[in-house]
């Protein structure tokens, strides 16, 4: 196509040449040299457009009909399996593959990441993952990872983690100042050690500086809930969207939320850094909130060849704003945060970084559990 | 809108003509899938999950909970006519009921099974509809002391376990199991155990194919190196005696409404406790029907109460796990789980308002268990006769077809190849347990209840210290369990 358009404006010039007087060609040729580059620049940029449209097209054959696999690192049902199967009929739609989920439990998700990792790099195989445990993970260097965070190839972002700590209805403990202000230890609840209810309630704990005992060991968020409403905690940290429905029923109230800005779901509670209490604390909440920033993105094993990759980029951008999967969304309450492949890579890599030794080692502890 | 209300107006939905072919349609499915060895309800829920985007809330639910409900049924079919557990929950009625079909009376089994689902789901739901006014304090009363004293009760019934009366055998059995429960990392320390370096371990073995493994595989093993068919007798096996049969089989369970009734409401108490499923239950039914049997060395070589007792309390189990789904959102087990997201797909929000606003729904779900599982147990019995009769192939030919159907089970639950190396390992431990008499339910007793010991020590010590067993529930399991115990050493006692 672009070798017709090439042609077509050289007959077109000739003319133009041709009939023009003997002063506009003087003035002609002063304006011939920039005006034919600039025509060979636009030409090139149709060319290269053109080649990148081919390679699209290449990749849009290549997927046709052809089974992309999907693994959630979790069991059927919970969140990401959720979001997954939200997402897959409209990335079926607009790759024009069978999307296949395949559900990978194991190790805490990690199996799961480490397949989807390893996978062979035909641009057939790609995954969601829980990127704060992927990142922790790879941070304690704990055995079993088998991935570099930063090389996978980023397909985009679904959401981001708002967290919420909430407290127990007709707890003693009603703000973060009562909290900072308690006198003995607050009792608050987490999952396993080293989880992000866990790390959350533990780096919480040392920024702000508010006494907690941390009940850890129970099996899941629902667990805790029980265990709240019993009595057996006052305090736990959780995901809003996890919250929201304890919340709304007026079992529990949310306290604080994570991140810089206040989530505009629920703008009446203060974020950490608004109740930060030195800059100490600021640092240790900025590494937190942009290991939550990852939240749950979507990702092929590292060196996918870049049309592939880019065909499923647009797709990933295309299915996440198709009216009717925001409408499915919507229903199914899952909050969405749009993040582009590249700006997902950008954050893969600052998200490992921490700059200061001791607030580096003091996640490690978290992590780890020993603190 | 007050119970009865409710009661009504659930009933005149469930059988309206916009819901009705959806209980059929789900039911049907459910039963499917549950003749396919591994796939449980959750799969079948998850699997409907894309669908109920576009149904109302009453079609909805109904379908992925008619789906749910006839699972049962279906794993039963399997478990009876094949010996291999259909779901985790049937694995217990492998303990009498592919001896019956040995001695041909596999109609017998089946016609038994199908109305014991249906009478514990039934009763479950009763149960259910019974506490209702007070569900929301009736579910807080179980805290991790509780749990651990009921599990610590649990475990007391592998005593009664060993086969043959040899106790320590059962004791050995159940102890092999609490080993194996503890492998991977656990909750409590974040330590790994018993992991040798594969990330494959760190959830722990997980429960379906371990329990193919030693019940299924282990059987296929016996059949292939003993030859023959699973139907030993040759006789009853044409389609009019398979039907006389089921009908006896029916009959019989009617006639042992108290069993049912006992087996039920442990299936229904254990349904409180979260994630716990209903495997654990349906072999604790089984214990306890052995227990009070006037004939306890028969069970094992094909009774029908061996039948009768599992079967009731594993689909009892789903009305205590709707217990905490309904009275606050929070759902009892991951089948449950999957019913809350349907429920907030189709725009209903699961938790204290549903009781308040939307008793129909609650009434739609008690009636769709019900009507799920009856319609499970006609369907069941309807392809009773014609599956009864692949019973009669010669082992050569049904041991390799099942033995693939079996690991491909152990293989889907996860995708996963290890899994599959897991049931064929204890595929093997399994037969040499059988072939030496060493208790396989004792062991999967231990098995599933290893953790959950643990961990609620672990928090009830967290929370209050040892004085956690004078909370009053947990004081009351104590003596419960004291008295259990006493009373079978005096019987074993008095035996000797």
């Amino acid at each position: 196509m672009s070798f017709f358009v090439l042609l077509t404006l050289f007959i077109e010039r000739g003319k133009n040449m041709k009939s023009s007087s003997h002063a506009q060609s003087v003035n002609r040729r002063r304006y011939a040299i920039p005006l034919f580059l600039l025509i060979a620049i636009f030409l090139m940029a149709i060319g290269v457009m053109d080649a990148a449209a081919q390679s699209q097209t290449a990749a849009a054959a290549y997927y046709k009909d052809k089974n992309l696999n999907f693994i959630v690192p979790y069991k059927p049902g919970g969140g990401y399996d959720i979001y997954s199967r939200i997402l897959r009929p409209y990335l079926e739609k607009h790759t024009g593959a069978r999307v296949v989920i395949r559900n990978v439990p194991g190790a805490g998700g990690l199996l799961g990441v480490n397949e989807t990792y390893t996978a062979s790099p035909n641009g057939l195989t790609i995954g969601i993952q829980n990127a704060v445990a992927s990142v922790t993970n790879q941070m304690s260097k704990i055995e079993g990872v088998r991935y570099d965070f930063t090389k996978f190839s980023w397909i985009g972002r679904m959401a981001t983690n708002v967290r919420a700590l909430v407290g127990r209805k007709g707890s003693s403990y009603k703000t973060i100042q009562d909290l900072m202000n308690a006198k003995e230890k607050v009792k608050m609840g987490a999952t396993g050690l080293g989880g992000s209810t866990y790390v959350d309630a533990v780096i919480t704990m040392k920024a702000l500086g508010f006494p907690a005992e941390i009940i850890h060991g129970y099996d899941s968020s629902k667990e805790m809930d029980m265990g709240m409403l019993r009595g057996e905690i006052e305090i736990l940290w959780g995901s809003y969207s996890s919250r929201r429905k304890m919340v709304k029923a007026g079992e529990q109230f949310i306290i604080l939320q994570s991140g810089k800005k206040r989530s505009p779901e629920i703008p009446d509670v203060p974020t950490w850094f608004e109740v930060a209490p030195s800059e100490h604390a600021k640092k240790i909440l900025t590494v937190l909130t942009a290991m939550h920033e990852t939240g749950r993105p979507i990702a092929g094993p590292p060196d996918i060849a870049s049309d592939r990759l880019e065909f499923l980029r647009q797709a990933f951008y295309k299915a996440m704003h198709d009216p009717d999967f925001l409408k499915d969304a919507e229903k199914a309450k899952r909050v969405l945060s749009y993040l582009s492949g590249e700006e997902m890579a950008q954050l893969a890599k600052e998200s490992l970084i921490i700059e200061d030794a001791n607030i580096k080692q003091l996640f490690i502890d978290a992590i780890k559990g020993s603190i | 809108m007050n119970i009865l209300d409710g009661l009504l107006q659930g009933f005149t939905a469930a059988i309206s003509l916009e819901v009705i072919p959806y209980l059929i349609g789900g039911a049907t499915l459910g039963l499917i899938i549950g003749v396919i060895p591994g796939l449980g309800g959750h799969f079948a829920m998850a699997m409907l999950i894309p669908f109920v985007f576009r149904m109302d809330a009453a079609t909805g639910v109904t379908f992925i909970l008619a789906a749910h409900a006839a699972v049962a049924q279906g794993g039963g079919l399997t478990a009876i006519l094949f010996a291999t557990p259909g779901t985790g929950q049937n694995a217990a009625t492998l303990l009498d009921g592919p001896a019956m079909t040995e001695k041909g009376e596999a109609g017998r089994a089946v016609g038994a099974a199908m109305t014991a689902c249906f009478l514990g789901a039934l009763f479950g739901a009763v149960v259910l509809t019974v506490l209702l006014p007070i569900l929301r304090k009736v579910v807080l009363l179980f805290g991790p002391p509780e749990f651990f004293m009921l599990a610590v009760l649990a475990l007391t019934f592998i005593a009664v376990l060993g086969t043959k009366g040899a106790i320590n055998k059962g004791l050995i059995g159940g102890a092999l199991g609490l080993l194996f429960s503890f492998v991977g990392a656990g909750n409590v320390t974040g330590e790994r155990r018993f992991t040798f370096g594969l990330l494959e371990l760190w959830d722990g073995l997980s429960m379906v194919p371990v329990l193919l493994g030693i019940f299924a595989v282990s059987e296929m093993l016996d059949l292939w190196i003993q030859g023959g068919s699973l139907a030993r007798k040759k006789t009853g096996h044409d389609a009019r005696s398979v039907q006389k049969q089921i009908f006896s089989g029916v009959l019989t369970t009617l006639q042992r409404w108290w069993l049912v009734i006992r087996c039920s409401s442990i299936g229904t108490t254990l349904g409180l406790i979260p994630g716990l499923g209903s495997a654990p239950a349906a072999f604790l039914a089984y214990a306890h029907a052995k227990q009070t049997s006037k004939t306890p060395e028969k069970f094992g070589t094909g009774t029908i109460e061996g039948v009768i007792a599992p079967e009731s309390a594993n689909d009892a189990v789903e009305g205590g796990a709707l217990a905490s789904t309904l009275a606050f959102g929070i759902p009892g087990s991951s089948s449950m789980a999957i019913l809350i997201t349907a429920l907030i797909i189709m725009g209903v929000e699961p938790g204290p308002e549903l009781m308040t606003f939307h008793l129909d729904l609650v009434f739609l779900m008690i009636w769709t268990v019900i009507l799920g599982n009856f319609v499970g147990t006609i369907l069941g019995i309807l392809v009773a006769n014609p599956l009864a009769r692949v019973t009669f192939l010669r082992g050569s030919i049904l041991v390799p077809v099942l033995l693939a159907i079996i690991l491909t089970g152990s293989f889907v639950v996860h995708s996963s190849w290890f899994d599959m190396i897991v049931a064929l390992l204890f595929g093997l431990l399994g037969y040499v347990m059988k072939k030496l008499d060493y208790s396989r339910p004792a062991f999967i007793i231990g098995f599933v209840l290893g953790l959950m010991v643990e961990r609620n020590l672990f928090l009830s010590l967290q929370l209050y210290g040892t004085r956690f067993i004078f909370e009053p529930l947990a004081l009351t399991l104590m003596v419960i369990t004291i008295l259990v115990l006493v009373y079978n050493l005096h019987k074993l006692l008095r035996k000797s």
